[in-house]
């Protein structure tokens, strides 16, 4: 242990022995011609950040609102217009210019862009005071929306159907406007449940009931094709019957 | 270059203007107030030491020196930022250790990018392991500078964590107290590098010093 604290002690003087090295002439003209360099280069970048504020982000701001305002007001649209409906298509109805009194409905995709997809019957009754074809599973109250004042949805009749040619009319959404409710597979909808009052309770339909056909269109036809809704093709207690529907 | 001992500046001491000893603290807060003239007196009071201690850590004198003026340009924007909690001297000692070991890790990876150094044996390594030479020299200046540039070659060879505290207690002189402090660690371990590192300059210097 001593001999090894000679030894570092020998180093430490060998070391020390070292010669001291100075620091070069003109030393602190470098230094402060530095300083001088970062000085000018932090107040060169300064500006640039300042206006990159001033005017850059006053300008992201304003296009951000715009796209928020021109966004939001298509949603808006969206909402007022079409309720949540069962499918993946959004329905809504409104009157064409035909005398028989024809219930025009569109459909209206995601980019926001309607294009006529139904014509349903009007017969000129009074307003709906309630919500005339929702149900507890795939309507809400606000469904009355999809219909202009002084239409009845109950007397309705969905004739012509034409589905978007990209796509398919959703089964569900033709059946909910006649006031049925229910789930569908590829090639049929099961009946959960019946609006009182509406064409459907009046034409039979019962919970349970398989659906098979919309008008004369098996379930999974509903691809590029007219559709008249005028009655239903329903497989009860294993027995096949077709079911027309009542227009009052 | 080389200096004296005793001319290698003010080490944390004060320095006698206008009648008056300024300590560091008093000259940063000069600066703070817009003096720089009080700049100056702290790059002549630390200007040698820092180099110094560069120049041994890096082994490389236009490299200390570039690191050293930088180690002023650093101190000085973050005057502002200092606190005079700490004793100058710790303070702009472990901004230049700081920035040799940045340029440490600079010199590695330019050395791995380096395609053309793949087979070239590093030089401070090859003088390093060479034998020692025996023959008698006839001055013994030249002696000496052959010890000190050998001593300096190893030095440089030692892994950073020991480098810097043989430095700073056995080549500066500072005490166990100042490295712990300028290595923010503990006296024991700042002890126990110390030891290592002597370990290691030992191992390395055998064939030159009889130690």
């Amino acid at each position: 242990m001593e001999e090894l604290n000679k030894k570092d002690e020998k180093l430490s003087q060998s070391l020390g022995s070292l010669p001291l090295v100075a620091a070069p002439d003109g030393f602190e003209g470098a230094v402060r011609s530095r300083i001088a360099e970062r000085r000018s280069a932090a107040s060169h970048s300064r500006p640039t950040l300042l206006l990159a504020l001033k005017f850059a982000l006053p300008l992201l701001l304003l296009v951000f609102l715009g796209a928020f305002l021109i966004v939001s007001n298509d949603a808006t649209d969206l909402t007022e217009m079409v309720p949540p409906i069962a499918g993946s298509n959004n329905e809504i109805a409104e009157f064409d210019d035909e005398p028989g009194g024809e219930l025009a409905s569109s459909t209206i995709n995601s980019n926001g862009i309607s294009r006529p997809s139904t014509a349903v019957n009007r017969n000129g009754s009074p307003p709906a005071t309630e919500s005339p074809i929702s149900t507890d599973s795939a309507l809400s109250q606000d469904d009355t929306t999809r219909f202009p004042p002084g239409v009845d949805p109950r007397n309705a009749r969905i004739t012509n159907v034409k589905p978007p040619p990209s796509g398919s009319v959703s089964p569900i959404s033709l059946l909910s406007v006649i006031g049925i409710a229910g789930g569908c597979s590829p090639v049929s909808c099961t009946v959960t449940a019946v609006k009182e009052d509406s064409p459907a309770e009046r034409a039979g339909v019962r919970v349970g009931d398989v659906i098979e056909t919309i008008g004369d269109r098996p379930i999974d036809s509903f691809r590029n094709a007219a559709i008249t809704v005028d009655r239903l093709g329903i497989v009860r207690d294993g027995k096949r019957i077709t079911i027309s529907l009542v227009v009052r | 270059m080389a200096l004296d001992k005793n001319d290698q500046g003010v080490h944390g001491g004060d320095v006698r203007v206008l009648g008056r000893t300024l300590s560091d603290h008093q000259l940063i807060e000069n600066v703070r107030s817009g003096d720089e003239a009080a700049f100056g007196e702290l790059m002549a009071r630390y200007k040698n030491p820092i180099t110094n201690f560069l120049y041994r850590f890096l082994n490389d004198y236009e490299e200390a020196v570039d690191l050293a003026q930088e180690t002023f340009v650093r101190v000085y924007f973050a005057l502002d930022r200092y606190h005079t909690n700490y004793a100058f001297s710790t303070y702009i000692y472990r901004i230049a250790a700081n920035l040799a070991i940045s340029e440490l890790r600079k010199r590695k990876r330019r050395t791995i990018l380096s395609l053309t150094g793949l087979f070239q044996q590093d030089e401070a390594d090859a003088t390093e392991f060479q034998p020692p030479d025996t023959r008698p020299l006839p001055d013994r200046d030249l002696v000496d500078d052959e010890q000190s540039r050998v001593i300096a070659k190893a030095i440089a060879t030692l892994p950073p964590k020991y480098r810097i505290p043989i430095i700073l207690r056995d080549v500066e002189g500072r005490s166990y107290e100042d490295v712990a402090a300028i290595m923010d660690l503990g006296l024991g371990t700042t002890k126990s590098r110390i030891s290592r590192g002597r370990g290691l300059l030992r191992e390395k210097l055998a064939g030159y010093l009889e130690i």
